[in-house]
């Protein structure tokens, strides 16, 4: 190739002045490198120190140990390690490296050559893994993939992340089917040093094969294996870290007790006037104020002082805490091992891996911490050269420890109440704080005191799966593969809540057990899931006339899964420390002292059952088809209703492998575009049962009746007998470009995916009908959208060493609209319409703050009512929000609550991601490497939520126990008329019916960002110093995870866009990020 | 080649079609389908349970928001500014499917008795559903079955009248009160709540009828429809049946009535009352309600406590200067439920031995409720199970008494076979019939005081007694849940435009208004003086007086209320509701949805 020509005439003379310098007292070593066609010109031997560079007739020397091992290099080639064993004279031959072209890709039931393939999938290899500080495989693919969403639910260590491929599937969601070495499982199940190569199938017809599981996409894992290539020797490798986490956002809290009731006081009064939060007097807030500047208590104004109330003694508190610290921590420590050991002989082939992961998460008194432990055994064995036996046995466990109540986010929630700065972490005798004299609140909802006693919570999971499976090769080209998956899962769930203890008066202690999570009581659950696969399939290869390649898979699949749920509860237990049913002791309210211990139970059942088959056809390389059908049937639906079939073509022209691109293939080296067209049902819903209407019987009532929560019965809401299958129907068209040397690579895919007969409730029904409107298949969306994946590598020399650096950006952007729902006169009444575009926000237009009481007055806009509600009750002033009288009627509504006629209400935004991108750099010199990943969105509206208390302060609630530093800088005054926020007032974020609850486009929020996903910084040392320790590799490195953003839309520095994403009230664990040390060497 | 592949294929092929359906079939274990529940009495029970949701919950109760009790934030209701909702707004119909469910399914249970007993639970619920409904929206659509998703013409069915809504009732609470238990039982609904119920719903519908006679709100009633007499009647009827069938009395202390935690332990007074109990989470917020104030600032009126007669029989409001009395002259020598329903001098509170004043943090006219607030361990958020009762038998005497006097057939022995009960329970002298009627109270129907306008009334001959029956309700069944509904049949909504009046302070200072020697309130301007009161208000901006500087506190200050005679005693339709049926669904008199239809 000329290109290749060129460059290696230039790298010819330097290899000559690097061969020169070399040292004599080493042996020269001289060779040839070669690939099928011939001599390789420019490849780079490398040698410890030494290296050199083939000449045009691929011929090279370098002085070195005889029992050094030469490092061959070529861009388009594999790089190889050749062991010289004394030999001076080498012939070394390189396997070409098409940029993957040649590599196997997994797709379902097989895999196929990346230059054949006809549909939508994207490949993730190992290395793009390898030195991510994520704690699972679904979080270190965000970025990476064209069209593969990722997203996380809080920020804890664990959370599971949240997958979805090319945006909204359904109104009934739906996420992609996960299929590690084939079965069906919890991407956070796998260890990530286990992976070898990920598959990412994004259009239907990949995905068909898979039939109805795969309608929101299918990604493939696929685990490592042994392999033979050396000798028999086993391979170890191990890799540690030890780092530290951190939170993303701010945590500078208001910790002075002065401005924290100020402040709360502020915004309480100006609400309900006349009245205050926090009932300090002004003497008291004249203590406050003296003490306003001690971050630590001075003994000579102590932060308790305790005086006599109506003969009794009493607390005051004048302490300048800082909840956020006493809480929680904000460095916190994680380590992880891994230790793999991998080989083949023989007839045998294996891998065995482990891996441990701790990660300590931010709660100071006891803090909540996450473990994993993952194991592997592969192993396959060639009984005879027709069969092969395998099994493969993975192990995943984890435990996720925290302090609490049940459910880690309400911790969160409870501490943004009721704790003023005012108020010290404890009295001076060490009792709890839970009311004060100053109001009848209960400090942080009891928190303090919940989080100071034996209270904890502990979430384990473990899962045990093991694959048998056989090959037939009875003659070359078929192939019977057959294999039984046995999955089993427990998650258990146990949490002890405790009597609380706390003092209101000095030496008076009291204790709560009168209410949710202050029983003595242990609850307990084990849910376990069962789950069973049989793959039965064949394949047939044959090729004839050198031009016609032929291949066929057809093959059965049939899955059950059981589910059974046991949960107890016992209370009044003989110790708070130790935690079993056995130790229920007397009920104290029970006359005969008998134990009081409660029992649920529950189970549900699911069956699919799959027929499948697909063919490939191809015409020299160049003309590439593929056929795929799947029937599949679930028992989610009845009989009659139950079986949906999902066909698939897709055709390819590679146009590169035409004579006619000979003439340009000197620099284009790849062209190739392909369509694809199918169909896929889609099953997904969380009911397993919602054909049949049932009465379930699990419930208690809260009605008592003279009686202790006497058993109720709960009928389902009625359903449509006639449920069926949503099906999907995907059109993808995609090109793949490779230029330069492969050097620069581009695939671009654009689709169109309409989900039809989706299952909703089929048409709004008056409420006389007394339940929620029975599902039915009676609506259509279509997404289209596109995506690509722009590639760059490239390799030149820099001090006499290979630097090798490469760019990478992928990017994805769709749009999704309803095209058949029940509603023509577009009524909001009815939720979605024809022609609606997904994710809109409607809102309405905030023209400013009123400036004066004058203007506020004199508004000539009604806006005492807006959304037919009373939003400012007490009229309107200065700093209030003006809303904008779009449609000149004089009054703030939304006109007939319909598309069309709908006031002054509007399309304000869009909630939807949209262009979500990740641009990989990275590049490697003598041993080092680096890696600088970045990832983004480039816009998505967000209005926060409801009481979203991170976001809006005390207008969501006037009795924040965080309030920023500094928040009265962004609220309205007299002397502040350009801030951000209104006037001070509590409670007029805390729901829809309040000012800043009506959503509006002054408080909209773009949070599309950038975010510094990942940066890695290694070190390799060289081998001619490891080899002497028998250590083939050893490389330390550092790498941090979500080191920075950058969200300018985004108000403020409290709320991270991720967490903003989440769309909920933001009451959630922090995202965090994590700076790591780490070591990997492989024996 | 072939020879291998096709008895593979074939093999493959077989596995597929042997499959298919047997191995898909999957059925619920952990639940039940309607057709094999509802077989015998512990089912349908458990079902039936739910309907008991329908009563109001306790907030309801114990946290009045109407011209005897108020709270800091007055009700839209009073305002005036209720506006029509797009969905909900009380026209929800989920408890009225679950009710016909189980009438529709009984079919399913062989033991007949079991069958009739829960048959008349449910009927007795589906009244009390329409009660509510017909209270709220006056004409409603009547379903005595399940609808389906598809039967529009049901779904789309305007609104039955109000005389068909209220026939349907009596025969639903007839069937119950024939087929109940007449078992007593403190929690369950018996032959004896039903009979309570009817009683309730015919005074209601009869007073309403009454006093909204050629209203907006009864233009649709057919021509044929009953005279309210009918109604007054038939509640007398059931009421005097109640009266001296049931066994019912009166519990014989009035304050242990509402501090009392169990209501099986007033089983001689009360017909039925909601269990609360926090050992099982079930609980409700009256103690946080009645301490914490953030929760509203509860307060009696002066309206209410005016209104309470002297310990001997004669009125408060009849002295002179009775609205310039300090609070400790205000509280002496009165009826001795004042004191029992709210803090006066001298107050303790339950299970303590020390005194308690009134606070004015927790309430803003001064006069600090009592009903339901029980120790001191329940006055944090959601800690209080005190049961909370619904129906008792002083009701049904009160309803007696009053639906023959609004039928003009009171007799002197009506009165002491029921309202005169209550006063002799208390120590209080009996009502004459002949001396209510010879001088109706002035102060009852004072403007100023926001008294009882209606021209109906006035012309009334019974209007003396009348007045006093009302005052005994008010007094009897104060912070129960009554008051907002009686102005509505009684068309009195103007009553909320009238100012709401607290204590009486005769200039700025300090208080120590129950004089136990700890300040209680100072009321300032510029800034508080007192180092040691509990709470101190800023005259024109925390509290506010009548007479500018001195008088009566002037509750709400200066927010606007106006009440809309033709449209505010009935609630809005909602929007939702009226496009889904293309507006079959009428909207009720003068509210605009902005619908054409």
């Amino acid at each position: 190739m000329l290109h290749k020509k060129l460059f290696s005439a230039l790298t010819i003379l330097v290899g000559l002045a690097v061969s020169l310098s070399a040292f004599a007292q080493k042996q020269t070593v001289s060779g040839t490198v070669q690939d099928n066609a011939g001599p390789v010109v420019g490849a780079v031997v490398q040698a410890g120190s030494a290296n050199a560079v083939t000449d045009l007739d691929g011929k090279f020397s370098i002085p070195v140990d005889p029992q050094a091992v030469l490092e061959v290099s070529c861009l388009g080639y594999k790089t190889v390690q050749v062991p010289l064993n004394g030999r001076r004279q080498v012939t070394i031959t390189l396997e070409e490296d098409s940029f993957v072209l040649d590599d196997a890709v997994a797709v379902g039931y097989g895999t196929t050559k990346k230059a054949n393939l006809t549909g939508a999938v994207s490949v993730v290899k190992a290395e793009a893994l390898q030195d991510r500080s994520a704690l699972d495989v679904g979080h270190m693919l965000q970025g990476s993939v064209p069209g593969l969403n990722i997203t996380s639910g809080s920020g804890r260590p664990g959370q599971a992340a949240t997958l979805n491929i090319r945006g909204w599937n359904s109104i009934n969601g739906g996420s992609p089917l996960v299929l590690i070495d084939g079965v069906e499982g919890d991407i956070q199940y796998v260890n990530p040093a286990d992976v070898d190569n990920i598959s990412v199938i994004k259009d239907a017809a990949a995905a068909a094969i898979y039939g109805a599981k795969g309608s929101a996409g299918v990604i493939l894992i696929t685990t490592k294996m042994g392999s033979k290539e050396k000798d028999g020797r086993a391979k170890v490798s191990y890799s540690g870290r030890f780092g530290v986490t951190a939170p993303t956002t701010s945590t500078e809290y208001e910790s002075r007790g002065y401005d924290s009731v100020y402040l709360n006081n502020l915004f309480w009064s100006t609400y309900s006037p006349g009245t205050k939060y926090a009932n300090y007097s002004d003497a008291d807030m004249m203590e406050l104020w003296i003490r306003r500047d001690d971050v630590v208590e001075n003994p000579a104004r102590p932060w308790v002082v305790i005086t006599q109330e109506n003969g009794q003694d009493v607390y005051n508190y004048y302490a300048n805490t800082d909840w956020y610290h006493v809480l929680y921590n904000d460095i916190k420590p994680t380590t992880s091992h891994t230790v793999t050991m991998s080989g083949g002989t023989g007839a045998v082939n294996y891998l065995v891996s482990g891996g441990y992961v701790y990660e300590q998460g931010m709660f100071k008194e006891k803090p909540d911490n996450y473990r994993r432990v993952n194991l592997r055994a592969k192993i396959s064995f060639d009984v005879t050269n027709w069969l092969r036996i395998g099994s493969n046995t993975s192990y995943f466990n984890s435990s996720y420890f925290y302090p609490g109540q049940s459910g880690i986010n309400n911790n969160f929630a409870k501490s943004t109440a009721h704790a003023l700065a005012s108020f010290p972490a404890q009295n001076p005798d060490g009792t709890m704080i839970y009311t004060t004299k100053y109001n009848g609140y209960e400090l942080m909802d009891g928190l303090m005191m919940i989080l100071n006693s034996d209270h904890f919570n502990q979430d384990k999971v473990d899962n045990l799966s093991e694959t048998l499976d056989f090959t037939l090769t009875p003659f070359k080209g078929f192939t019977v593969k057959g294999d039984y998956t046995y999955a089993l899962k427990f998650n258990r769930y146990m949490n002890r809540s405790v009597e609380g203890e706390y003092s209101k008066y000095p030496g008076v202690v009291q204790v709560k057990n009168d209410k949710d999570g202050f029983y003595d009581l242990l609850t307990e659950s084990v849910n376990t899931n069962v789950y069973q696969v049989y793959n039965l399939y064949t394949t047939y290869e044959h090729s004839w006339a050198d031009a016609h390649n032929f291949k066929m898979m057809a093959g059965v699949n049939y899955e059950t899964r059981w589910i059974k749920d046991l949960g107890l509860k016992g209370y009044y237990l003989y110790s708070t420390e130790l935690n079993d049913q056995d130790l229920v002791g007397p009920d104290p309210n029970d006359p005969d002292g008998k134990k009081r211990q409660e029992t649920s139970g529950g189970q549900n059942e699911l069956k699919t059952a799959g027929y499948f088959a697909r063919i490939n056809y191809d015409y020299k390389g160049k003309y590439l088809l593929e056929l795929n059908g799947r029937y599949d049937g679930s028992s989610r639906f009845l009989r009659g209703s139950r079986w949906v079939f999902s066909p698939s073509a897709s055709i390819g022209w590679r146009i590169s492998e035409e004579p006619f691109f000979q003439s340009v293939r000197g620099w284009w080296d790849n062209a190739k575009i392909r369509f694809s067209y199918g169909q896929l049902g889609n099953q997904q819903m969380s009911s397993y049962y919602p054909a049949i209407q049932t009465i379930s019987t699990d419930g208690k009532s809260s009605y008592l009746l003279g009686g202790a929560n006497l058993p109720q019965a709960t009928i389902s809401a009625p359903v449509s007998s006639g449920l069926t299958w949503e099906r999907s129907i995907q059109s993808n068209l995609g090109v793949d470009l490779a230029f330069l040397g492969n050097r620069l690579e581009v695939s671009a895919e654009a689709y169109i995916r309409d989900t039809k007969d989706m299952l909703t409730a089929g048409e709004a029904l008056p409420a006389v009908y007394g339940a929620s409107a029975p599902k039915e298949n009676v609506a259509d969306l279509r997404t289209k959208g596109y995506e690509f994946t722009i590639g760059w590598r490239d390799t030149f020399k820099l001090g006499g060493k290979p630097f090798n650096y490469g760019l990478s950006v992928v990017f994805s952007d769709y749009v999704s609209h309803i095209t058949r729902f029940n509603n023509p006169d577009k009524l909001f009444a009815k939720t979605y319409w024809v022609g609606q575009k997904y994710g809109d926000i409607w809102g309405y237009h905030v023209d400013g703050l009123f400036l004066t009481d004058e203007e506020a007055k004199s508004y000539a806009v009604d806006q005492s009512k807006v959304n037919d509600a009373q939003i400012f009750p007490d009229g309107l002033f200065a700093g209030d929000m003006k809303f904008a009288d779009l449609d000149g009627d004089g009054k703030i509504n939304k006109g007939a609550e319909k598309v069309g006629d709908s006031g002054d209400w509007q399309i304000i935004g869009n909630s939807q991601p949209r262009y979500n991108y990740g641009i990989n750099l990275n590049a490697g010199w003598n041993g080092f490497d680096l890696a600088v990943f970045f990832q983004g969105i480039g816009h998505m509206d967000w209005y926060p939520g409801a009481d979203a208390r991170a976001f809006w302060g005390p207008y969501a609630r006037p009795y924040m126990t965080f309030i920023p530093k500094d928040f009265l800088n962004d609220c309205w005054s007299e002397e502040n008329p350009n801030a951000y926020y209104p006037r001070p007032r509590g409670y007029i974020a805390m729901n829809a019916n309040r000012p800043l609850g009506v959503v509006n486009d002054r408080y909209l929020q773009n949070i599309g960002y950038l975010r510094l996903k990942n940066l890695t910084f290694g070190y390799t040392l060289p081998q001619r110093i490891t080899r002497k320790a028998s250590i083939d590799k050893l490389r330390i490195y550092f790498t941090g995870e979500n080191l920075f953003y950058l969200a300018p839309g985004l108000h403020g520095k409290y709320v991270d866009p991720e967490m903003a994403m989440t769309g909920g009230n933001l009451r959630l664990y922090p995202w965090q990020k994590s700076f790591v040390f780490g070591i990997d060497i492989t024996l | 080649m072939k020879k291998i592949l096709f008895p593979i294929l074939i093999v493959l092929a077989g596995f597929a079609f042997t499959a298919c359906d047997d191995l898909l079939d999957a059925v619920p274990k952990d639940r039940l389908t309607p057709d094999t529940f509802f077989k015998n009495e512990s089912e349908l029970k458990a079902f039936a349970i739910a309907f008991y949701e329908n009563f109001p919950a306790a907030d309801a109760i114990y946290m009045g928001n109407d011209d005897h009790y108020t709270q800091n934030n007055l009700s839209n209701e009073e305002m005036g500014k209720r506006t029509v909702p797009a969905s909900g707004g009380g026209w929800s119909w989920g408890a009225l499917r679950n009710i016909n469910t189980l009438l529709e399914d009984l079919e399913h249970c062989d033991d007949a008795a079991v069958r009739t007993k829960y048959e008349a639970l449910a009927r007795f619920f589906r009244a009390y559903f329409y009660f509510e409904k017909v209270k709220r929206f006056g004409d409603v659509p009547w379903y005595d079955k399940t609808v389906g998703s598809t039967e529009t013409e049901q779904l789309n069915r305007p609104r039955d009248s109000r005389e068909f809504i209220m026939e349907m009732m009596v025969e639903d609470i007839d069937f119950a009160i024939a087929n109940l238990p007449n078992t007593k039982s403190a929690y369950e609904v018996t032959k004896w709540t039903a009979m309570a119920l009817k009683s309730r719903f015919l005074l209601y519908e009869g007073t309403f009828r009454k006093y909204h006679a050629g209203d907006v709100f009864l233009q649709t009633l057919p021509s044929d429809a009953k005279p309210y007499t009918w109604y007054l009647e038939e509640s007398a009827k059931v009421s005097k049946e109640f009266i001296q069938s049931s066994g019912y009395g009166l519990h014989k202390n009035y304050w242990e009535l509402f501090h009392t935690m169990n209501a099986s332990d007033l089983m001689d007074e009360v017909i039925l009352a909601r269990d609360y109990n926090a050992n099982y989470g079930v609980i409700h917020n009256s103690g946080s309600a009645q301490t914490t104030g953030s929760r509203g600032c509860p307060a009696m009126t002066k309206k209410l406590f005016a209104s309470f007669l002297m310990a001997d029989g004669s009125r408060f409001t009849d002295q002179a200067g009775w609205d310039a009395l300090d609070f400790m002259a205000e509280t002496q020598n009165r009826d001795p439920r004042l004191s029992q329903s709210i803090r006066t001098p001298g107050y303790k509170r339950m299970g303590e031995s020390a005194t308690t004043s009134p606070d004015f943090k927790v309430t803003f006219s001064g006069y600090h409720p009592d009903k339901y607030l029980t120790v001191k361990e329940q006055d944090t958020n959601n800690a209080s199970d005190i049961d909370i009762i619904l129906f008792r038998t002083a009701e049904v005497y009160l309803n007696y008494a009053e639906a023959l006097a609004e039928l003009g057939s009171l007799q002197q022995e009506d009165l002491d076979i029921s309202l005169n009960q209550l006063r002799k329970r208390v120590g209080m002298p009996s009502l004459s019939l002949a001396v209510a009627n010879a001088n109706p109270d002035p102060f009852l129907t004072n403007p100023a005081y926001g008294g009882y306008q209606s021209s109906v009334l006035a012309g009334d001959a019974n209007k003396g007694v009348i007045l006093e029956i009302r005052r005994e309700r008010g007094v009897e069944l104060c912070q129960e849940g009554f008051r907002y509904n009686d102005i509505m049949r009684w068309k009195e909504g103007k009553m909320f435009e009238a100012p709401f009046y607290g204590m009486y302070f005769p200039a700025q200072g300090v208080y120590d208004v129950d004089q136990n020697g700890t300040d209680d309130l100072e009321i300032f301007t510029g800034s508080a003086t007192s180092k040691t009161v509990a709470v101190a208000k800023e005259l024109g901006k925390d509290i506010f007086l009548k007479g500018g500087n001195s008088g009566l506190i002037v509750l709400h200050g200066n927010t606007a209320r106006n009440w809309d005679e033709g449209k505010d005693y009935l609630y809005p339709i909602p929007t939702d509701d009226r496009n889904l049926t293309g507006g079959a669904l009428t909207q009720n008199p003068g509210w605009d949805d902005g619908l054409s239809f």
